[in-house]
């Protein structure tokens, strides 16, 4: 297996559209995070900037962007290599079916992984360069809470790779993910007070700050956040989203391991 | 069915229809041998995965969830048999959730100990009058927990609602407030507020205790409005006051308020009848027996509440001409509009100021503000109001708190002070000349923001404030959290005094700081004026004050 890792990570240095897509993404990602410093907050006094600190506070938009950016890779790493048959050859060469599907979804988890961690980095990253960090929450905490987003993002690849396994057509698989976070973007999702029943509420728990506003006669309102999230829910994220991420792998290698490969 | 909701019946519906065609479709996908075929044992439960995930997450839904699952079996074992007793096994569980669904009430039910747990971590760590008023957290928690586990258990909407308002009450802070929906208000107060024998009692400025808001089939026995009460039931109507449950449930910033208000819920209590002792008109004692006209007390003091409580009944911040030389101003919240907020109200000033000219012009020199009942709202359009009718020169209205964002709090100096940023103050306007003077009309329903202004104008060499009772007495600001079973809001940013001691609100004197100059006494001429002849005579008195008073 180690040696179809090898050949997955060659591939993928190896593949020009990879990178244009990366670039495109990490400059989108900039894009927003320079968004306040574009319309001018420079010329704004200290208290009326929306600093990195506040930036990242609603820093969602940016992980539903890397959400975007993790289906394509997931969908073209999982399911290329059908197309042209390179996983057939891998077969008949007599690797396991295991070993083309392990190898496979274990790159697609990491570099998704790596990829939507470094994305949501990237624009908190510009947005402090260009306006400072300021005081709404530490730095400390934003770190934590963006790291932990390791685990849905974990959660969420499983979720592509075993779909991509289930269609084993790139574009396809791609569109599907694609009908799936629309969909779970137009509906209204219920109150999850667990904030692990999908790996969206997790995400949408990590990413929201618990606030409250103070406000005086002339001083106007001020959010005041909450830090870190709940050490229950941390606990709970995690374990549910590796759990749920390896229920996940395992529905997808039982249906890849007697499925026809044409 | 009614009971159900509507996604959970199409996920009742739903799965034993899939189960039925993946029961078809085993005899199919054997035929065709094509391992796509296999997906379709996945479709259930990605169906019952989408329901929940908008519905949410229902305990008694868990063998409809686990059907779903079953038939994912499906997809691992692709036998005949195995596919159909996952069909089946899928039929029974379904039909297992829907019994417990329709006849338990813990069907999508709140949880009310959660709920209160919430609420009260929050308001403990957020609550900026807890040293003021010494709240006791634990002792408040425990007293209150078996009423909201109670709740939970009996899954009683109506005692959850019961539970919060004695809850809230216990901080003596109108910003300290819990609501759902006026239909649960209403039944809590209902459920607890006893029966009603036709009569409301009060207690007049002489100290005696009578009879208000009386139905008229008393008459035969002797009560009117007015009608001395010795005893209620063999006690004073003071002691059976503290019997009714509904008085837990009102909340009173200022003792003098909590005073006047005393006996209002004796004549909830008692059984089938009450047995009363009252003054006849010869001046004797004289023993009668009432009979409970209805379960329902709360709807009569309501109506007496009301009347004493009531504002002018016109449209808000309207000017209407009470006689030659007087006019009032009715303000029944301090808000006016969105746009208004944002250009800090200057064109409601404007508007307010023409109107006021205008009213000069018609020979107006006095003005009445009536803020009865006014809920609050605004600072600024305190401070508004304030400028347009302050006498000319600087007048201090409050202070903001010093925020520390490094320990996200306010910062104390002890003794009951805390560090101050900054002064407010209006610049008057003087908008009725050297001439006019000012009545602000208040009562112990006058919250927040009309705290504010009563406070303010107080300060105004051309104001009197005047009322049965001074205003409620709760000026800090307020922010509401969302709970599931309601709203819950209580006092989260601090207003100061110039020397850093808390703006308006009392402590555990029970003594808030904005109390009337003018104290109108509710003696036999309010009673009768207000509830036999229907008058506003706290508006007759500012009338004739402003016709009395030395210029």
């Amino acid at each position: 297996m180690k040696n179809l890792i090898k050949a997955q990570l060659y591939q993928i240095s190896h593949t020009r559209v990879y990178y244009l897509v990366f670039a495109a993404m990490m400059l989108l990602s900039a894009l927003f995070g320079a968004v306040e410093y574009l319309n001018g907050s420079d010329s704004l006094e200290e208290w009326q900037k929306l600093t990195a600190s506040d930036f990242a506070t609603r820093i969602d938009t940016i992980v539903t962007l890397s959400m975007m950016g993790m289906t394509f890779f997931a969908a073209y790493f999982c399911a290329d290599d059908f197309s042209d048959k390179t996983a057939n050859y891998e077969m008949m060469s007599g690797r396991l079916r295991k070993q083309a599907y392990f190898a496979r979804a274990s790159v697609s988890i990491v570099m998704c992984t790596l990829f939507g961690l470094i994305m949501v980095f990237t624009s908190l990253g510009v947005s402090y360069i260009l306006n400072g960090w300021g005081d709404s929450v530490p730095f400390s905490a934003v770190a934590i809470r963006i790291l932990l987003l390791t685990f849905p993002f974990i959660r969420l690849s499983c979720l592509y790779v075993m779909i991509a396994f289930f269609i084993r057509r790139s574009g396809l698989s791609f569109l599907a993910f694609y009908g799936l976070m629309s969909v779970v973007s137009i509906l209204k999702a219920a109150d999850d007070d667990s904030g692990v029943l999908t790996a969206f509420s997790s995400i949408g728990k990590l990413m929201k700050y618990n606030e409250w506003h103070i406000f005086g006669l002339e001083s106007g309102v001020e959010v005041v956040y909450t830090p870190m999230p709940e050490a229950g829910f941390i606990v709970r994220c995690i374990i549910v989203s590796l759990a749920v991420g390896a229920l996940y792998l395992v529905i997808g290698y039982n249906f890849f391991h007697s499925d026809d490969l044409e | 069915m009614g009971k159900l909701e509507t996604l959970d019946i199409v996920m009742l519906v739903l799965l034993p229809l899939l189960s039925g065609a993946l029961w078809y479709m085993v005899g199919y996908a054997d035929r065709v041998k094509n391992s796509k075929w296999r997906l379709l044992w996945l479709v259930p439960v990605a169906s019952c995965f989408l329901i929940v995930y908008v519905s949410g997450l229902e305990k008694l839904l868990i063998p409809a969830y686990l059907a779903s699952a079953v038939t994912a079996v499906g997809l691992f074992i692709p036998e005949r048999k195995t596919r159909r007793a996952a069909s089946v096994a899928s039929w029974v569980l379904v039909l297992i959730s829907l019994p417990l669904c329709l006849f338990s009430k813990t069907y999508r039910s709140v949880d009310y100990v959660k709920d209160f747990n919430d609420g009260f971590e929050s308001m403990k760590a957020h609550y900026v009058l807890a040293e003021h008023k010494e709240v006791d957290w634990d002792a408040l928690y425990e007293k209150y927990l078996p009423e909201f586990q109670a709740a939970n258990k009996a899954h009683d909407k109506v005692a959850n609602e019961i539970a919060w308002y004695k809850f809230c009450a216990e901080f003596h802070d109108l910003h300290v407030n819990f609501g759902s929906d006026e239909k649960t208000r209403d039944a809590a107060y209902t459920r607890v507020s006893g029966n009603d024998y036709g009569l409301v009692i009060c207690t007049l400025a002489d100290g005696r205790t009578v009879a208000i808001e009386a139905d008229e089939s008393l008459s035969e026995k002797g009560i009117r409005n007015g009608t001395e009460i010795i005893s209620w039931n063999g006690i004073a109507p003071a002691e059976a006051d503290e019997l009714n449950e509904l008085k837990q449930m009102y909340s009173f910033a200022d003792e003098d308020n909590e005073k006047f208000y005393e006996g209002f819920f004796a004549a909830g209590t008692g059984g089938d009848t009450a047995e009363v002792v009252i003054k006849d008109e010869s001046g004797a004692e004289k023993t009668v027996e009432l009979t409970e006209l209805s379960g329902d007390y709360y709807s009569r003091v309501k109506e007496a509440f009301k009347k004493i409580k009531g504002g002018m009944n016109v449209g808000h911040m309207t000017v209407t001409k009470i006689n030659d030389t007087t006019a009032c101003l009715r303000i029944k919240l301090m808000q006016f509009d969105s746009l208004s907020e944002k250009d800090n109200h200057k064109q409601m000033k404007q508007e307010l100021c023409d109107n006021i000219r205008e009213m000069k012009n018609q020979g107006v020199r006095d003005i009445i503000i009536d803020i009865r009942e006014n809920g609050g709202g605004s600072g600024t359009m305190v401070k508004a109001i304030g400028e347009v009718f302050a006498p000319e020169g600087e007048y201090y209205y409050v202070s903001d708190a010093y925020f520390d964002h490094d320990k996200k709090c306010y910062v104390s100096e002890g003794d009951g002070k805390w560090k101050t940023v900054g002064d407010v103050t209006v610049k008057g306007e003087n908008i009725l000349g050297d001439e006019g003077r000012i009545v602000l009309l208040v009562g112990s329903d006058s919250v927040s923001a009309a705290d504010h202004l009563t406070k303010l104008m107080s300060g105004f060499e051309n104001t009197t404030v005047m009322g049965f009772t001074g205003p409620s007495g709760s000026a800090q600001g307020v922010s509401p959290i969302k709970l599931k079973s309601g709203t819950f809001s209580y006092s989260s940013s601090l207003m100061l005094n110039k020397d850093g001691t808390i703006f308006i609100d009392c402590g555990t004197d029970m003594q808030a700081d904005d109390d009337a100059e003018v104290i109108i006494p509710f003696d036999e001429n309010a009673l009768h004026a207000i509830f036999d002849d229907g008058n506003d005579y706290l508006m007759d008195k500012a009338v004739e004050y402003l016709a009395e008073i030395e210029r």
